[in-house]
């Protein structure tokens, strides 16, 4: 009989340590992969950036030459582009933070510090949107139909084109 | 690098905010990396205190603000480039825009 519960004990203890160790391998293992999500991120925020392309005063002048227009058109649809640009990296960082986030062990001063951080920049495109969606609709549909408006562009570069 | 010098300088309400997310992204950056410290980021940049209405920015700021930038995470780097350059566009005045500009651009193209 004290043989058998010493088995026990030790069946018990072990599948305990077992499972202590799994969770401290998964949580290891997502802490690395948010880090190269933040990484990824960083990489594909620097890729989005670096385009050649500028919008001038003659791609728009046609529909409205009111800087007050423009100056919420450019910010609008700059901030739309790279959101879009860098959505997958962005998705694969916010899951993993939610995962990390789940697990009892992790770090959550440091996950709270990088959410506010990485989550900084599409705060500021979706700030944009205020001033964008009270202009006009008809407005709004003729500047979306432009090519050019719709993928990533030069946003100093552009700004002083129109100084 | 040439760093402005940028007297009377005043915010709109939308440029206090955007300093306030810098400020924030600040403190973070220090958070996360122990070797950015308080004093090198530009003085408007520094404390948690009331944004001013009206500022004078010495070439002095500027320079340390470009430094403190150039050593920041490439991610916080980002961050405060997309902030300013957004503010850049919707600057009420030539002074703001100048100002952002220059912190989009770590000074280079300051005019």
């Amino acid at each position: 009989m004290k043989s058998y519960f010493i088995l026990l004990f030790a069946v018990f203890t072990s599948v305990f340590s077992y499972a202590e160790t799994t969770e401290d391998t998964l949580t290891n293992y997502l802490t690395i992969e948010y880090h190269n999500s933040i990484k990824a991120y960083d990489t594909k925020l620097e890729k989005c950036q670096q385009t050649s392309i500028v919008i001038t005063p003659d791609d728009v002048k046609h529909i409205s030459d009111d800087w007050n227009v423009l100056s919420s058109v450019l910010s609008y649809h700059y901030a739309k582009t790279q959101d879009l640009c860098t959505h997958d990296e962005l998705q694969r960082f916010t899951l993993l933070s939610a995962k990390l986030q789940a697990l009892k062990d992790s770090d959550k001063t440091m996950l709270n510090q990088y959410n506010q951080l990485i989550m900084a920049i599409p705060l500021t495109f979706e700030r944009t949107k205020a001033d964008y969606f009270i202009l006009p609709e008809d407005i709004r549909v003729q500047f979306s139909s432009l090519e050019k408006l719709n993928k990533p562009f030069n946003l100093m570069k552009t700004i002083e084109n129109f100084e | 690098m040439k760093c402005p010098e940028i007297d009377d300088l005043e915010f709109s309400e939308r440029g206090k905010l955007a300093v306030k997310e810098i400020r924030r992204i600040k403190e973070i950056n220090q958070w996360l990396s122990a070797t950015i410290t308080v004093g090198t980021f530009a003085n408007i940049f520094a404390g948690n205190g009331l944004i001013k209405s009206h500022y004078n920015l010495t070439q002095t700021d500027f320079d340390s603000f470009a430094t403190a930038l150039k050593s920041s995470p490439s991610i916080a780097r980002k961050t405060i480039e997309t902030i300013s350059g957004l503010q850049a566009i919707k600057a009420k005045t030539s002074k703001e825009r100048q100002f952002w500009k220059a912190v989009y651009n770590g000074c280079e193209a300051a005019k």
